[in-house]
């Protein structure tokens, strides 16, 4: 899959427009997709401090209650609060959205960084492995994951992980390639370094840069494959509920009551926008070769 | 040129081996004795022998994997375990209802990428290219199951009722029962290529507006709208169309949670249907050409990138 590492705009001036030459903390699109990001993670850690109801709460004297003072989010078909619900929901979304980033930097940092450094066959048995994993949808290969595994939250992590590592593999490789045979390297052997002190300490810094900005993409790709999985019902199991399988139980009723379906959209949208600019902006910075 | 389709052509079957030995080994890997499964908990240990020696479970895997492909690679499919019946003619008429939707998905990105990223390249820099950038970026972070859920909402009964959510049945009501059933789930398969595409057209347009040829063209004196007919968008369409051609498997991969939403009688639901009822062969045969769908769409648009692009022609050489 292609999409995602295209620049927003800017690139195609030729010139480098004014709001560009700010500092990074003055970019108010940097700054504005932050703080959305940071409400975001406010909300999960806080979540249940912040809550005012059980998020497993029924009460079927108030089912399908509209917005309002006492319930802010209104509540679904057995009563819950939604409000509750959707805060709880981020909790578990950005849990399998940094945890299955996690499994992607654990197998594609070292994949990308050996592949880089050694070249050769070891580079084509990693790289080729990856391109098997890479021809098949991402969707079809989580799928069958989940099917082995079995549907819960550690499983979705290790599907997601899996599914996206291959596109990990490859930033880092890249990122690693363009220094791989720049003096400073040549100069580590030449003192005698082992393998594993070069790349960890010669190749992996040069390739933070790359490394932060395929983080933040990864997390915003990770989070919509995984609430796609709740979704379909392949991941998280009620009564918990991330944003996916929200909006999958606001299906029924979403005509009569769509303030069931708009909250965890409302939440899962702006989270994953927020991801994407911020990987795109410290992406034009990098090329830039400024990052302020 | 011929070298580089040749050795194309070879690696998309080496692919397609690969997939069909993972996809087999994953229904190798299920949890579950098959044979219990089907006849549940209470079935004697002779029943379940006598199940497994009907099914070939008790022949070793290898054994059962060359029978399987060569099933596969003949149109034979098996059969389906739930349902009791041959899962090939199932199979050919869901996959004609998923490409067909698929086909209309793309006449939408072709219309909204295309259009969308010409008309905001020539109003570059102007409030509506500013609005249509910042949709893009949200077009491309919406998933399919947000963008489907948001266009029932507004058309399918929620706003208002335009068009109906859900129950596709091919074209036994008439033609416009058939299309309007259609066209919600193509528009949400089709919105993040569309976005994606329009942003490439947005950029390569404005790059080509700044040529030397359009400066001639003008200095020429010709009316700008043949400017832009016969010089800007000739040249600018092939990016954009290249990497349509190259995604056109990626959109085949979306399939599965489109078809969910609006309940439309596809191979991705016959998957899920596969995956609720653990019916593997309904899964192995859904998975294998699903996969071998985005394995052959990747190589068509390879190749028509490569005869829509010369430069790529001899880079490929």
């Amino acid at each position: 899959m292609t999409i995602g590492t295209v620049d927003v705009a800017g690139t195609d001036t030729g010139v480098v427009p004014v709001h560009m030459r700010r500092p990074l903390w003055r970019d108010p699109v940097f700054v504005g997709a932050g703080t959305v990001l940071l409400i975001h993670v406010f909300l999960a850690l806080l979540a249940p401090l912040i809550i005012p109801y059980p998020p497993d709460q029924m009460s079927f004297s108030a089912t399908l209650q509209p917005p309002s003072l006492e319930h802010w989010f209104g509540t679904d078909r057995y009563g819950r609060d939604l409000l509750s619900r959707v805060i709880m929901g981020g909790q578990l979304t950005l849990a399998f959205g940094f945890g299955s980033v996690a499994m992607c930097l654990l197998i594609g940092l070292p994949a990308g960084l050996i592949s880089a450094y050694y070249g050769g066959l070891v580079d084509q048995v990693i790289m080729r492995t990856m391109d098997i994993l890479m021809s098949f949808p991402t969707l079809l290969l989580g799928l069958l994951i989940l099917i082995i595994a079995g549907p819960d939250l550690g499983n979705l992590i290790i599907a997601v992980g899996i599914v996206y590592c291959p596109r990990t593999t490859r930033v880092v490789r890249a990122a690693a390639l363009t220094v791989r045979h720049s003096a400073f390297i040549e100069a580590a052997q030449a003192r005698g370094e082992s393998s594993a002190y070069i790349i960890v300490r010669e190749l992996l810094p040069c390739a933070w840069g790359a490394i932060i900005v395929e983080i933040c993409i990864r997390l915003g790709y990770a989070i919509l494959l995984g609430a796609s999985f709740n979704y379909l019902g392949l991941g998280v199991q009620p009564p918990a509920a991330d944003w996916g399988l929200l909006v999958h139980e606001a299906r029924s009723q979403m005509l009569r009551a769509p303030w069931t379906a708009i909250f965890p959209i409302l939440f899962i949208t702006t989270l994953v926008s927020s991801l994407h600019l911020l990987g795109d902006t410290i992406d034009e910075r990098l090329k830039e070769g400024d990052v302020g | 040129m011929l070298r580089y389709l040749a050795s194309r052509i070879l690696y998309t079957f080496a692919i397609l081996a690969a997939v069909s030995f993972l996809v087999f080994a994953v229904t190798e890997l299920l949890p579950g004795n098959v044979a219990t499964m089907i006849l549940g908990t209470d079935a004697t240990p002779e029943e379940v022998a006598n199940l497994e020696r009907l099914l070939g479970l008790d022949r070793p895997s290898w054994e059962r994997y060359a029978t399987w492909v060569s099933g596969v690679a003949t149109g034979d499919f098996g059969d389906s375990l739930r349902m009791q019946r041959p899962i090939a003619p199932i199979l050919a008429s869901r996959l004609a209802n998923s490409l067909l939707l698929t086909g209309v998905a793309l006449i939408f990105v072709i219309l909204g990428g295309l259009v969308l990223g010409t008309v905001t390249a020539l109003n570059h820099g102007t409030r509506l290219d500013r609005t249509f950038s910042a949709v893009a970026v949200i077009g491309t972070s919406l998933p399919e199951f947000v963008t489907g859920t948001v266009l029932v909402l507004l058309f399918g009964g929620g706003l208002m009722r335009i068009l109906p959510p859900s129950g596709y049945e091919g074209f036994s009501h008439g033609i416009w029962d058939g299309i309007s059933h259609l066209i919600l789930p193509a528009l949400t398969l089709a919105t993040i290529m569309a976005a994606y595409v329009g942003r490439i057209m947005r950029t390569t347009v404005i790059d080509v507006l700044k040529s030397e040829y359009v400066r001639a063209a003008r200095l020429k004196g010709l009316p700008e709208w043949r400017v832009i007919l016969r010089h800007v968008l000739p040249n600018a369409l092939v990016p954009a169309v290249t990497v349509l051609c190259m995604n056109l498997g990626w959109m085949f991969g979306g399939i599965v949670v489109v078809e969910e939403i609006f309940v439309f009688p596809g191979i991705g639901r016959m998957m899920l249907f596969g995956i609720a009822e653990r019916d593997w062969p309904v899964i192995q045969a859904c998975a294998m050409v699903i996969a071998a769908a985005y394995v052959l769409g990747n190589l068509i648009g390879d190749v028509l990138a490569l005869l829509l692009d010369p430069r790529l022609r001899e880079a490929a050489t």
